[in-house]
């Protein structure tokens, strides 16, 4: 209903705020003064901000001032501003709650007649957005995947949409089922932030991998006493920094930073049986000098050189790599011909291979010497979506004479197959003769390195734990040489 | 909206424009499609509700001809000069994967008229021969003008133990389409802003296949996901949309860019037109910067009173963004 007062007196309230003159007079209303035009209100955290186009004096009304009324039920606050302002905050107010706010312009005792607009505070919602990594596929047998992601306002829930394949908790999925697993990931809002869009990601479910025939052919399991050395029928030390013979090949090729001695290989005599390959900084005096100057690290390395060769097949091995940016921990193979063809032509398996700085990823590669004598390799990672350095995993190679395959947990990482080298004949195969390949194997723990990188400055230690290893034929592909 | 539809009238008129020969070919009668002996699916990202437009609809009864029973069809939204990967799995009918298997992304489907241009470091197969080189994928000259390039580019990948085989590319346009106002909107084709052939409407048609060239006969045993993929520009959103300036004073206004992820775009390139009062724009283009943001000097000679609209462009869009500056004494 509106009604026309001509003169109406209001008593403005005493207030003594952000330099607002206080108002004591009682002011009257007069309608042939101009209301005040374009008011507008804007609600954000606890204040409504005030916004009017100023006004212009005419000979009859001088404009001196502005009175605006905040009022919510019987609650009621009145600030009085000046004439060149346009603009008001009222602040302390109660979020999501509707306040009418009034504002007539002021001419000595005359106040114009009240525009009113109704507005209410709330809290801040910003944009929110969801980042969601894709998990990899698992098997049914695997260890439970950690999820990775995140949201602009830092709160993220994932939800298993499919729960017969899959279960979650927390930022872990289980593998329960074969088929495809949906996982959503959502961010509600809170916190001053809007619900984000939720983000689905499939992962499938598969069954894991068997090769069709597999016959155990050879094997270390590591349950030696604690400290004790590995089996020396299998096993040889390389030690040194790699200068001098017979290695002559100072940093080991790839300006590695640590020295090895055959007693950082020992056996940790737990009931599982490890051997542990151990990396030590050396902090104090030391009687070992590197090609560099004085030794930083000591680690260790192991070979079945000159004791045993392998022949296509599966070598598979069971590890916890070893933490720490710098730390560069492999498990590979050199072919046993290397006196007389020397690296790359002997051919190289990177089984494993792994850097600190990267502590999900694992490496396979090969390398050779191609057809223009110079050094290739090829290979590719596989991204676990776990720290490899926080459990034991097995990483395996499948070799046949023109196809090698790495695999993480059974799951395939990279396949090369002799065509793809350009070689008519590559090391990885028979020799012009005819003559199968023998290959040895090597654990070793590097530290640096043009692979490893920086090491951490705070790293001190690091440790290599191999479960065991075990070597297979597999459908018909497999053969151990001893020396 | 595009469509992989076969021997439309838009094809068979540019084909007479270009060879001059009255060969229209007759449209075939619709056959229902039948469930195929193979599933392709997209598993990576997955789209949903959210995130894409379902167009199955416009298939049903139309031209779902083409493909097999379990055709799906989605726009999907990407950033224009971005990269894109896709992981699709295939599995038979029953749905055991295909495992170790040499399988196809088809990309610029052959009869889409897609405009867009991507490369790819992953093996391809083109039956054409006029693309740059073997990392190229070209556009679909709308797929029967082979003198023009034969259409469609198929990305070769081998799946895994899952079945699965991922694909990516990078988008080489300069300009795609506007910013979609949600993932799950499509974008204004048809009101105002034309697609088919021009160049607002940035879509590319991709299918995967167990052949890298499949038949029609082929294509139906394939039930499968369609994705038309469509490239849009940045966002560009004012940082501050209306503002009271005294007029014979400079302010310097700004914009910002970003992409699908909300990510701010840096190195592209905005134009700015200027409407009503105020002095001409002293610049009429800038780059964005490594915040994303783009800045533009805006002045008024003094006693200047109203409204002038300075309206920012991401380079080649239609649509853009305005600041309004009201001119005050």
């Amino acid at each position: 209903m509106r009604i026309f007062v001509r003169y109406l007196t209001i008593v403005a309230l005493s207030v003594g705020f952000l330099g607002i003159t206080s108002v004591t007079n009682a002011a009257t209303v007069n309608s042939s003064m101009s209301r005040v035009k374009s008011f507008s209100a804007v609600g954000s955290d606890k204040v409504v901000t005030l916004k009017w186009l100023k006004m212009t004096s005419t000979s009859r009304f001088k404009i001196s001032g502005y009175q605006i009324t905040a009022s919510k039920g019987s609650w009621k606050s009145i600030k009085k501003v000046s004439a060149s302002a346009t603009t008001f905050r009222f602040t302390g107010l109660t979020n999501n709650t509707n306040y009418r706010f009034l504002i007539s312009a002021m001419s000595g005792r005359f106040l114009s007649p009240a525009i009113a607009i109704t507005s209410a505070p709330k809290a801040s919602s910003k944009d929110n957005a969801i980042e969601f990594g894709q998990p990899a596929d698992m098997f049914l047998n695997d260890e439970d995947q950690t999820l990775f992601g995140n949201a602009l306002s830092e709160v993220l829930v994932f939800t298993s949409l499919t729960p017969v394949q899959c279960s979650v908790t927390g930022d872990k999925v289980k593998p329960l089922a074969l088929g495809d697993c949906v996982i959503r990931a959502s961010s509600p809002a809170g916190a001053g932030f809007k619900a984000a869009v939720p983000v689905d990601r499939l992962l499938s479910i598969g069954n894991p991998v068997t090769p069709v025939t597999r016959t155990l052919l050879w094997a270390d399991e590591f349950n030696g006493a604690s400290g004790t050395a590995p089996d020396s029928s299998k096993w040889t030390a390389d030690v040194t920094d790699g200068c001098g013979p017979p290695y002559n090949n100072c940093g080991w090729g790839n300006s590695e930073r640590q020295y090895y001695l055959a007693s950082k290989n020992t056996h940790d005599g737990s009931t599982q049986g490890n051997l542990t390959i151990s990396a030590t900084r050396q902090t104090g005096d030391t009687n070992y000098s590197c090609y560099f100057g004085r030794c930083e690290w000591l680690s260790g390395k192991i070979t079945t050189y000159d004791k045993v060769g392998f022949t296509y097949g599966y070598l598979e091995s069971r590890m916890k790599l070893s933490p720490g940016n710098g730390s560069w921990p492999a498990f590979w193979m050199l072919g046993n011909n290397i006196a007389t063809v020397p690296w790359p032509g002997c051919g190289e398996l990177d089984i494993m291979e792994f850097k600190g700085t990267f502590p999900q990823v694992t490496y396979g590669t090969v390398h050779y010497r191609n057809s223009g004598g110079g050094h290739s390799y090829k290979g590719s990672t596989r991204n676990t979506g776990v720290d490899l350095s926080k459990d034991y995993h097995r990483y395996g190679m499948m070799w046949k004479p023109e196809e090698i395959s790495f695999y993480f947990n059974d799951i395939l990482v990279y396949t090369i197959e002799k065509s793809e080298s350009g070689l008519t004949r590559w090391p990885f195969g028979p020799n012009a003769q005819g003559v199968d390949p023998s290959f040895y194997a090597i654990f070793n723990l590097a530290m640096g390195g043009h692979f490893g990188g920086a090491i951490d400055s705070s790293l001190n230690a690091s440790s290599l734990n191999i479960d065991w290893v075990r070597y297979y034929k597999v459908d018909g592909f497999g053969k151990v040489n001893p020396r | 909206m595009k469509k992989t539809t076969r021997r439309t009238l838009i094809g068979a008129t540019t084909a007479i424009a270009l060879l001059g020969a009255i060969a229209i070919q007759p449209a075939h009668a619709y056959t229902a499609p039948v469930v195929g002996t193979s599933i392709m699916r997209l598993t990576a990202p997955l789209l949903g509700d959210t995130n894409s437009v379902n167009m199955t609809f416009d298939a049903k009864g139309d031209w779902d001809q083409y493909y097999g029973k379990g055709l799906n069809a989605r726009i999907m939204y990407a950033d224009v000069k971005g990269d894109v990967s896709l992981t699709f799995k295939y599995t038979n009918a029953a749905g055991v994967p295909y495992t170790n298997r040499t399988v196809y992304m088809i990309v610029n489907k052959k009869f889409s008229c897609s405009k867009t241009t991507f490369s790819t470091t992953q093996a391809t197969n083109y039956p054409g021969s006029n693309r740059p080189n073997t990392s190229a994928i070209v556009r679909d000259w709308c797929g029967d003008q082979p003198q023009l390039g034969a259409g469609e580019t198929a990305i070769i990948s081998t799946t895994d133990s899952f079945g699965k085989a991922t694909f990516t590319m990078k988008n080489y346009n300069l300009t795609g389409e506007m910013f979609p106002t949600a993932l799950n909107k499509m974008n204004k084709y048809s009101k105002g802003i034309p697609c088919g052939d021009d160049t607002m409407c940035l879509q590319t048609t991709i299918a995967p296949s167990l052949y890298a060239h499949p038949t029609e006969a082929q294509e139906r045993g394939e039930d499968k996901d369609l994705i038309f993929l469509a490239f849009v520009n940045p966002k560009v959103t004012a940082t501050t949309k209306s503002l009271k300036v005294k007029a014979g004073t400079t302010k310097t206004i700004t914009f910002k860019l970003t992409n699908l992820a909300k990510k701010v775009v840096s190195g592209t390139t905005v134009t700015f037109e200027s409407f009503g009062e105020g002095n001409d724009l002293e610049e009429w283009s800038e780059v964005s910067n490594a915040q994303g943001m783009v800045s533009i000097k805006v002045s008024a000679p003094k006693g200047t009173l109203g409204l002038q609209v300075v309206r920012a462009k991401v380079y080649g869009a239609p649509m853009g963004t305005d600041t309004k500056i009201y001119w005050t004494k």
